[in-house]
């Protein structure tokens, strides 16, 4: 009898030991797993905020450079075509006929240039952006590309026009403008189109073109892209003012998203 | 004490419920790779052993041969399933030495304590200890594992396999252990197998399922 207690005990003892085992390993794993979880995010989370720092400090030194160059273009250059233009007219006005044609071509000539040299560093300048807002910074710049004549840029906006706060407009246009270069660069296109829809909640912007269209895995698998250059930059970009990017292309061309919402609006 | 129709409905439930991880298998069969393909031909075996095993107990035939057999071939095939996901070479040199040891313990067991008409309670309680010890280390892999990569160990069929191995076997051990012991004293005790039985089967239709989502 004794002997039957004792082994219907260690029995019981046993399949209550399992239990106990497989409740302490599910409950191990379990909390590993989720300490890992929170380790591994709050990884991601550092390595965002010092990604955003650093871009952040290099969107900042390029709109200053930017801006130097800018009014240097404005003030200097310009000031000095400025004063060859008048110095031909001098020039025009005293000499003898046939010299006086050539001396007005030439000032015409400067005067293009000077022209160009006006809107580069417009073109250029972040404060243009501040002062004129996205939809006609990128207007001016498409222009510009329209009075080259070699490619043609169609932009248009919907909805009704609402603004960000500057820093991400800038950041905004700078990724248009990156995506029109590349378009321009890369794809053999002959057209540009360019949308800007306000909507209730947000803003969708897209950049498409007719051109020959890109495989991105190739690209970011070649490695004179390496670093992903253009389009990783780009990635960043999206990143660092919180809207989403999207690519898609096939043989008759490329589309870009951006979509941004205005309650993620970065500050 | 159970009365002996409970007992014996308990028996069958206990059997059938290997139809637990065939149907978990053939549910999730679109999403089965190799090894999960391998483990789910194992219980349909486990299945035809079982349901051969409970038909010859019924027709009083000695069916000890075919556990002996079976018994082997369990332990075998889930010392593989082990070795297969345990990426880690001391543990593989442990789990091949330990098989060497388990085929020399139960051809010694054979001849020296239980024959082939017996219940091979010997090599059965190594067989437990051997495969409690695999799923411990194949868990102790798994969390380091669990650090090193992105893991939802609940998504991984092995890690529920595993579950149901340690539960099984653990809850089982002293049972095989005094198996003789028991079928003199009180062969009812044995109802326990039943509910772990049971249990680790459901466990192991986990293991299929999980990979549904």
């Amino acid at each position: 009898m004794q002997t039957q207690i004792n082994i219907s005990f260690i029995i019981f003892a046993s399949a209550f030991l399992a239990i106990l085992m497989v409740a302490f390993v599910v409950s191990f794993l379990y909390i590993t797993q989720k300490r890992n979880y929170k380790y591994n995010e709050s990884i991601i989370q550092i390595k965002q905020d010092y990604e955003s720092a650093i871009l952040n400090s290099q969107i900042e030194v390029q709109a200053q450079t930017l801006q130097q160059v800018s009014e240097e273009l404005h003030d200097n250059i310009g000031q000095m075509l400025s004063s060859v233009i008048l110095h031909i007219e001098v020039l025009g006005r005293k000499a003898i006929p046939e010299v006086k044609t050539q001396a007005e071509q030439t000032r015409l000539l400067v005067q293009e240039v000077s022209e160009q040299v006006r809107h580069i560093s417009r073109s250029i300048s972040p404060q243009h952006i501040e002062n004129f807002g996205l939809k006609d910074t990128i207007q001016y710049h498409a222009d510009r590309i329209n009075r080259i004549g070699v490619i043609k840029i169609d932009f248009k906006t919907e909805g009704e026009i609402r603004e960000f706060n500057p820093k991400t407009e800038l950041v905004m246009f700078r990724m248009v403008q990156e995506l029109m270069n590349n378009a321009i660069k890369h794809s053999e296109c002959e057209n540009i189109f360019i949308k800007l829809k306000f909507e209730n909640e947000r803003l969708l912007i897209s950049v498409n073109d007719d051109g020959k269209g890109f495989d991105k895995s190739q690209i970011l698998k070649n490695k004179q892209f390496k670093d992903g250059s253009g389009l990783q930059a780009l990635e960043k970009k999206a990143r660092f003012i919180n809207c989403s990017l999207t690519f898609t292309s096939n043989d008759k061309g490329t589309k870009v998203t951006l979509i941004k919402d205005f309650q993620n609006e970065y500050n | 004490m159970l009365d002996p129709t409970t007992y014996k409905l308990f028996l069958t439930i206990s059997t059938s419920s290997i139809l637990l991880p065939i149907t978990g298998g053939l549910i999730a069969y679109k999403k089965l790779n190799r090894i999960d393909t391998k483990l789910l031909c194992y219980f349909i075996l486990f299945a035809f052993v079982e349901f051969t095993m409970a038909w010859t107990s019924r027709h009083n035939i000695n069916n000890m041969p075919i556990l002996h057999i079976f018994s082997m071939f369990e332990y075998l095939f889930l010392t593989y399933l082990f070795y297969s996901s345990i990426n880690d070479e001391q543990y593989r040199k442990m789990i091949v030495i330990t098989i060497v040891l388990f085929i020399g313990f139960a051809i010694f067991a054979l001849f020296y304590f239980s024959g082939i008409f017996e219940f091979n309670t010997e090599t059965v309680t190594f067989e437990s200890l051997l495969l409690v010890l695999y799923s411990l280390c194949y868990f102790n892999y798994l969390s380091k594992q669990i650090i090193k990569e992105q893991l939802n160990v609940f998504k991984i069929p092995m890690f529920w396999l595993s579950i149901g191995v340690l539960f099984y076997f653990t809850g089982n051990f002293f049972l095989f252990l005094f198996q003789k012991q028991i079928a003199e004293i009180n062969p009812q005790l044995w109802s326990l197998h039943s509910i772990l039985n049971i249990m680790s089967n459901s466990l192991f239709m986990v293991s299929f399922l999980c990979k549904l989502k």
